[in-house]
């Protein structure tokens, strides 16, 4: 009894807690896979909880507990409800987000809104918004329940390797007794930490000793199949807590800081461009680096959903930046593509729930990896070739605003680099739909089918093929081109996008804001209002430099 | 005059200016397209969208123009071979489109457990009639496909199959996405039986159905919340649980039986009538009678829906010697004149391959510890050899390939049918050698710097 105490103590101190870092590198299995118990904890904390810690506590600990002291947990706002109206319909606080379970699992009108949701979701292929966030409400809802009954972690593995694992509260015998080892230990640490003892560095060190030790003795009990690996484990949980893409963003922003500083200065030195370039390769490595972690880790390649294409297209940026920059030094390019670059990372980042960074098993007809592999790619990264014409056409554009005489130079250099951008992105583009066109065909006997996502890769395509065809026939200038290149990329965002998050989530969520869709349109919008703008001031303000 | 005339026309359809109308059309319309798919479906976007007679006109455009241009820069250049092939690669391409369109064949063929088949399903209507012989079987007497999508009948312009002997059946109303509602009304019918809706009700539950009795049924029963509601003419065998039993006697008069799961057997008797309230004694639920019919019967019925959803239908409704049916696809009715019966059936239209096809087994593989299916395939026999068909690895058979495409569950989770799509497609190739064109000269015009010469005209007018 007294170690729950300790336990539930343990939860107010605010120590930072390491010793327990053995736990994470348990397998456990967990929608459809393999993955360390480190995995498991952040995704369940991040569904539950909304937050990837729960004052300043680790994830793995924090489920741990929930498990050990779940009439505690009940009585803890924890489950995050973004949706007002949600909490509306449940008569819940208006202005609160977060609420205790036992108001939810007690809360009358909670069965009430499970029933009308399982009637809307006979009717409806479709929901809206509410009857989503009703949705993952219930999962929200059924993972605690699962979680502090112990039915969610599954830790022994079965004899067939295709088999269902043992959750812990299931498990028996030896297995439970050394499983109870590991909880025994935990709640010592536990209280050792909260009792206030100042540990030495060695005492610490014996800690963390004792914790690993007794995760081990239950990793040697379960006696994993071959199927299991445990490399694979280890490196996950390195992966979870280094956030590559995080730093590699970072440096892509020093590097197009400091290559842009030569590029408005007259007599560049050379030095900002060595070091731009140096760190522009590095952050582009570190990039690269974390794409192979995934595709290690998962075994496929990491373009199956959207977050991983957030990361994949701006890779494609850079790659192409790398190489246009090569042949026509034009360091416009290689800027542009820095910031998109930190653009894409860093919205990557921001919203786990609407770009889910977890490793997903695929869906069947998606198993075919190699066609997978090649139309998606393909296609998503000649999305990176029309990011960079985006980047860059804004650049011009700004340019044209500030004083079009001053950067003439700058914006005649960075035409041929949209040119070319445009054309990189509408071979890639058409070489990738027409593979999508052989891989369906090949996979159901459809080569086209008018399905919206291929549709509105057509639409871009078309797009850029006018803007393509406008201005080798000179009927536009160079404003007009870069102009044409940033208004075409908001037909990329919605073949992108807008095919999955509007017309996807049904034509009611629209202005809702399921997955963002307000902020996205915000941004389409107000960047045609920017050219538009640029546009009008070029008309009124100098008539003299129209024909350029 | 004329050739005035239609050398403009060729400097039109050759300018740029043209070229980006065209593609910017084409982009407008599919766009639209995309909203239609999302609002409706896919058949219906592509009936009404996709295969338009602007969408057409837009295409054929394109062609023209492709062909035009290509005649002005004759005699061509080397540095022309770019532009040449990826247009003559869209041509090719949409060609190749054009005879999938009116050649191909895909469809769907759905199989149960263990079933023979030999029809695909396509997309759109066709309503079939059967004559019954003397002998009782039945054979095709009128089979016809009906565009009822884009031309529904209505009252004034009716679709009409003859019958032998001058009788009719004339279809009035085409919904094309509609849901079944029923309804409970007196009814003079022989076959009506009683029915009675009653209203259950306490401080957790609050529910209301109908039971509706059939003449050739010695009781009727429904499970209505915590209890049995039950409907008999004279007997009710009590097998457990609660139940309340109704019995229509005089004077629009019902009398009742409560049979209470805690007490084992009958706890209560007594007489009811419309208005009426029982304390039935489980918990606190009260049961109310809200209607009673001594005849009456179930009519169906179909309402038309703008927007489709998961049950909404196709349905029809059609007279036939005064009488009006309703029939939703893939259903049939049975009509009877004075020299023989008949069975209409509005279905999807079918297309016969040729040979029989047997489905002997279907499996799903799992992703390990879940529901989630990472893997299906059929076994099928065709002229008695077994083939696997699985997601990615097609069957090929007399020219038609058969994929994986889907499966049903029954109501325990088993698979009990197979979805297969069939195709047949013999614009395949023409269209693979398009896309190949496209992308080689797409590829090499980055290659050639010089990729565009202004027209003959202007060529000559700067020399």
């Amino acid at each position: 009894m007294k170690s729950w105490i300790a336990v539930l103590l343990f939860l107010f101190s605010t120590q930072i807690f390491a010793q327990t870092e053995a736990i994470k590198y348990l397998p456990v299995q967990d929608s459809g896979r393999v993955k360390p118990y480190d995995t498991f904890a952040q995704e369940a904390l991040r569904m539950i909880y909304g937050r990837d810690t729960f004052n300043g506590k680790v994830a793995t600990d924090v489920i741990l507990t929930w498990m050990m002291i779940p009439e505690y947990w009940e009585r803890v706002e924890l489950i995050n409800i973004p949706h007002s109206g949600l909490r509306d319909y449940l008569k819940l606080d208006h202005d609160k987000k977060r609420f205790k379970p036992v108001e939810i699992f007690m809360n009358d009108r909670t069965p009430l809104l499970f029933q009308e949701l399982r009637s809307v979701e006979q009717k409806n292929d479709k929901m809206n918004l509410f009857y989503q966030e009703a949705q993952k409400l219930e999962n929200q809802l059924t993972l605690f329940r699962a979680i502090s009954t112990g039915l969610a972690i599954r830790v022994l593995p079965a004899e067939d390797p295709n088999g269902v694992w043992t959750s812990v509260a299931e498990l028996q015998g030896p297995a439970r007794d050394q499983f109870n080892k590991i909880i025994k230990t935990f709640a010592t640490v536990a209280a050792q930490v909260t009792e206030g003892e100042k540990l030495s560095k060695t005492e610490k060190k014996e800690v963390s000793e004792k914790v690993k030790a007794s995760v081990e003795e239950f990793k040697d009990f379960a006696d994993y199949p071959e199927t299991v690996n445990m490399t694979k484990v280890n490196v996950e949980v390195i992966y979870n807590q280094v956030d590559i893409f995080k730093w590699s963003w970072v440096f892509y922003l020093f590097a197009g800081i400091l290559l842009l500083i030569p590029w408005l200065s007259k007599e560049p030195k050379p030095f900002f461009l060595k070091a731009g370039w140096s760190m522009a390769f590095l952050a582009f490595f570190l990039h690269t680096l974390g794409f192979a972690i995934r595709v290690y880790l998962i075994g496929r390649p990491p373009v199956s959903n959207m977050y991983e294409t957030v990361l994949w297209v701006p890779w494609g940026a850079v790659f192409f930046a790398f190489i246009l920059e090569y042949v026509y030094k034009r360091h416009i390019i290689l800027i542009a593509s820095c910031f998109m670059a930190v653009l894409c990372l860093i919205l990557s980042g921001l919203s786990p729930n609407v770009l889910d960074p977890s490793l997903q098993p695929l869906q069947p007809v998606l198993r075919s990896t190699f066609w997978l592999a090649t139309h998606v790619l393909i296609i998503t990264i000649s999305y990176g070739a029309f990011l960079l014409s985006w980047g860059i056409g804004n650049f011009v554009l700004t340019a044209y605003l500030l004083d079009a005489e001053k950067y003439k130079k700058q914006i005649q250099q960075s035409s041929i680099a949209i040119h070319r951008s445009n054309q990189i992105g509408v071979v890639l583009l058409a070489a990738g739909i027409i593979l999508g066109g052989i891989w369906a065909d090949y996979s159901w006997g459809r080569f086209w089918g008018w399905d919206p996502k291929e549709t509105w890769a057509l639409i871009a395509l078309l797009g850029y093929l006018a803007v393509l065809h406008a201005k080798i026939s000179r009927w536009i200038s160079h404003f007009g081109q870069a102009a044409w290149s940033v208004v075409s990329f908001a037909l990329v965002v919605m073949a992108w996008y807008g095919v999955n998050y509007v017309l996807g989530a049904g034509l009611h969520s629209y202005g809702f804001g399921a997955g963002g869709v307000e902020y996205v349109s915000g941004v389409v919008v107000v960047q045609l209002l920017f050219v538009f703008y640029v546009y009008l001031v070029r008309v009124y303000k100098k008539p003299n430099q129209l024909k350029d | 005059m004329i050739t005035k005339a239609l050398e403009k026309l060729f400097d039109t359809l050759i300018s740029l200016k043209m070229a980006v109308f065209i593609i910017v059309a084409i982009g407008i319309v599919s766009a639209v397209g995309t909203v239609y798919e999302s609002k409706y479906d896919a058949h219906y976007a592509q009936t009404f969208i996709y295969h338009s007679l602007v969408m057409y006109f837009l295409l054929g455009l394109l062609c023209t123009t492709l062909i035009c241009v290509m005649i002005d820069r004759w005699p061509w250049k080397r540095h022309h071979s770019a532009f040449v092939l990826a247009h003559i690669g869209i041509i090719i391409l949409i060609l190749g489109s054009v005879v999938t369109r009116y050649f191909g064949i895909d469809g769907t063929m759905y199989f149960p457990l263990g079933e023979t088949r030999r029809y695909v399903d396509l997309p759109g209507s066709a309503i079939g009639v059967y004559v019954q012989s003397p002998e009782g079987r039945f054979s095709q007497y009128d089979y016809k496909i009906a565009d009822f999508l884009k031309k529904p009948p209505s009252e004034e312009d009716r679709y009409t199959i003859s019958l032998d002997g001058g009788k009719k059946i004339e279809f009035l109303k085409y919904f094309h996405y509609s849901e079944r509602m029923t309804r409970v009304a007196e009814s003079e019918s022989r076959a009506a039986g009683p029915a009675i809706r009653v209203q259950f009700e306490s401080s957790r539950i609050n529910m209301a159905d109908w039971v509706i009795l059939s003449q050739a049924k010695p009781w009727e029963s429904i499970n209505l919340g915590p209890a049995q509601l039950v409907l008999t003419q004279d007997i009710f065998k009590y097998e457990g649980g609660n139940a309340i039993v109704f019995r229509p006697i005089e004077n629009n008069m019902l009398e009742y039986m409560v049979f209470s799961d805690s007490k084992g057997g009958l706890a209560k008797k007594g007489k009811a009538a419309v208005g009426d309230v029982v304390q039935t004694g489980w918990m606190d639920i009260k049961v109310r009678i809200l209607r009673f019919m001594p005849k009456a019967e179930k009519v169906v019925w179909f309402e038309e829906k703008q927007y489709p959803n998961k049950i909404t239908v196709p349905a029809v409704q059609f007279q036939f010697d005064g009488e009006k049916y309703w029939m939703q696809k893939n259903s049939t009715v049975k009509l009877f004149t004075n020299q023989a019966s008949y069975v209409v059936s509005f279905e999807n239209i079918r297309y016969d391959v040729g040979f029989p096809m047997k489905l002997k087994e279907f499996r799903i593989g799992h992703y390990q510890g879940t529901q989630n299916p990472m893997s299906y395939e059929s076994d099928v026999v065709v002229n008695g050899q077994v083939h696997n068909i699985s997601m990615n690895e097609p069957f090929k058979h007399n020219g038609f390939t058969f994929y994986q495409s889907s499966f049903e569950k029954d109501e325990e989770g088993k698979p009990a049918a197979s979805i297969l799509s069939v195709n047949k497609d013999p614009g395949r190739w023409i269209k693979y050698l398009g896309s190949f064109l496209i992308v080689f000269g797409a590829i090499l015009l980055m290659y050639f710097k010089k990729t565009l010469d202004k027209p003959r005209k202007a060529r000559k007018a700067a020399v």
